[in-house]
C-alpha cells in the first residue's frame, strides 16, 4: 500500500467491491472523450460492470483505485495482460495493456493519475512483463510521455461494421 | 509451380511453416536476426502457436499454391477487452503474422488472406479488428479501411 503524506489519498488493488466505482470513473472518462448518448453510456457500465464482475476475481483484470480518508475513490487506472505472438524483443509475448485511467474532476492536478498508473507499471514490471501499450486521450497524452510512453505510429483498427 | 492459389484454415502441423513466415516477416522490416535471437525465437514461437492452434487460441489461415506449398499466410488472436460506449461486446480481433513469399507478391493473396480474416470475424460478430502495419503492409490495410489509432507504447525492465 503506497500513501501520500500531502494529501492522505491512498492507493491500493481493486476487488469486486470496487466496480461501482470502476465503472462510475470509467463513465466520466467516456464523457470526457465526448461521449454523450446516455442510453450508449448506460449500457457500457452495464456490460462494463457485468465483465468486470468475471474478471476481477479470475484475475483477468487487475485495477487499482486511490482512495480518500472518508474512503471515497477518486482516482482509477487498469491492466489487461494480452498474449501476442511472441517477438524476437519480447519472447513472451506478453504486452500489459494500460486503461480506465481517470480521476474524478474535483480531484485533478495533484498526481493522482500517475500515481495510479505508476502502481500499474510496477506490478507489470513485478511479474516480468516487458511491454506495455494504451490508447491516450490528448488529457492523458502528457503524463504517458513523462513515464516514458513513446506514439507508435504503426497501429491500425477497422470497424467490421462499417 | 501453377498460378492457383487456394486458402485453407492452419492446423497445428502447420506451426513450422507460420514460424518461417513470421521469421521473415520480421526480417524483411528489421533485417536479419542473430542465430541466438533466431533459435530464441523458433523455441518460444513454435509451441505457443502449437498449442493456439490446438486450442483455438490462435487462428491461421494459409495460401497454397497449385501443388500445396504454403505461399503465404495471416493469423488472429481474439482478446478479452472492456466494454466501451461504442461496443458493449468485451472482445476485439487482433491480426498477426500476415506474409507473402517474394515469389508469390503483387497478385493480391495477401489481399486475400487479410479478406478471410476479417471475414471470419464478420461471422463471429467480432466489431473492431486491430494490427500492427509494417511499412510493405499498410496501403493495403488503409485499402480495406482500416484507420491508424492513438496508441502509446512502453518499454518496461
Amino acid at each position: 500500500m503506497v500513501t501520500s503524506a500531502d494529501d492522505e489519498i491512498t492507493i491500493r488493488p481493486a476487488t469486486v467491491a470496487d466496480i461501482p466505482d470502476l465503472v462510475r470513473l470509467r463513465r466520466v472518462m467516456f464523457e470526457a472523450m465526448d461521449h454523450d448518448d446516455p442510453v450508449k453510456l448506460d449500457a457500457m457500465e452495464e456490460a462494463a460492470s457485468a465483465y468486470l464482475a468475471g474478471a476481477i476475481p479470475a484475475g483477468e483484470f487487475h485495477g487499482w483505485v486511490a482512495v480518500t480518508p472518508a474512503g471515497e475513490a477518486v482516482s482509477t487506472s487498469g491492466v489487461v495482460i494480452d498474449q501476442h505472438p511472441p517477438t524476437p524483443a519480447n519472447l513472451s509475448g506478453q504486452i500489459g495493456y494500460v486503461m480506465n485511467v481517470v480521476t474524478a474532476p474535483e480531484y485533478r492536478r495533484q498526481g493522482l493519475a500517475r500515481r495510479v498508473t505508476q502502481a500499474a507499471l510496477e506490478w507489470l514490471d513485478g511479474r516480468g512483463i516487458q511491454r506495455a501499450s494504451l490508447h491516450a486521450t490528448e488529457m492523458g497524452q502528457p503524463l504517458y510521455e513523462s513515464l516514458g510512453f513513446e506514439p507508435t505510429t504503426n497501429e491500425m483498427r477497422l470497424e467490421t461494421g462499417k | 509451380m501453377t498460378d492457383e492459389i487456394t486458402i485453407r484454415p492452419a492446423t497445428p502441423g502447420d506451426a513450422g511453416a507460420i514460424f518461417h513466415q513470421r521469421r521473415a516477416m520480421f526480417e524483411d522490416v528489421f533485417g536479419a536476426l542473430g542465430p541466438d535471437d533466431a533459435a530464441t525465437m523458433e523455441t518460444t514461437f513454435i509451441p505457443w502457436v502449437r498449442r493456439g492452434l490446438t486450442d483455438g487460441s490462435y487462428r491461421g489461415w494459409l495460401a497454397c499454391n497449385g501443388d500445396g506449398h504454403v505461399v503465404a499466410g495471416g493469423g488472429l488472436i481474439v482478446h478479452e477487452w472492456m466494454a466501451s460506449p461504442l461496443h458493449p461486446d468485451p472482445r476485439r480481433a487482433y491480426m498477426a503474422n500476415v506474409y507473402t513469399e517474394p515469389a508469390y507478391r503483387r497478385r493480391g493473396i495477401a489481399r486475400r488472406i487479410v479478406d478471410t480474416i476479417v471475414a471470419w470475424c464478420r461471422t463471429e460478430g467480432l466489431k473492431v479488428v486491430w494490427l500492427h502495419a509494417s511499412p510493405f503492409g499498410r496501403p493495403l490495410y488503409e485499402s480495406l479501411g482500416f484507420e491508424p489509432t492513438n496508441e502509446m507504447r512502453l518499454r518496461l525492465g
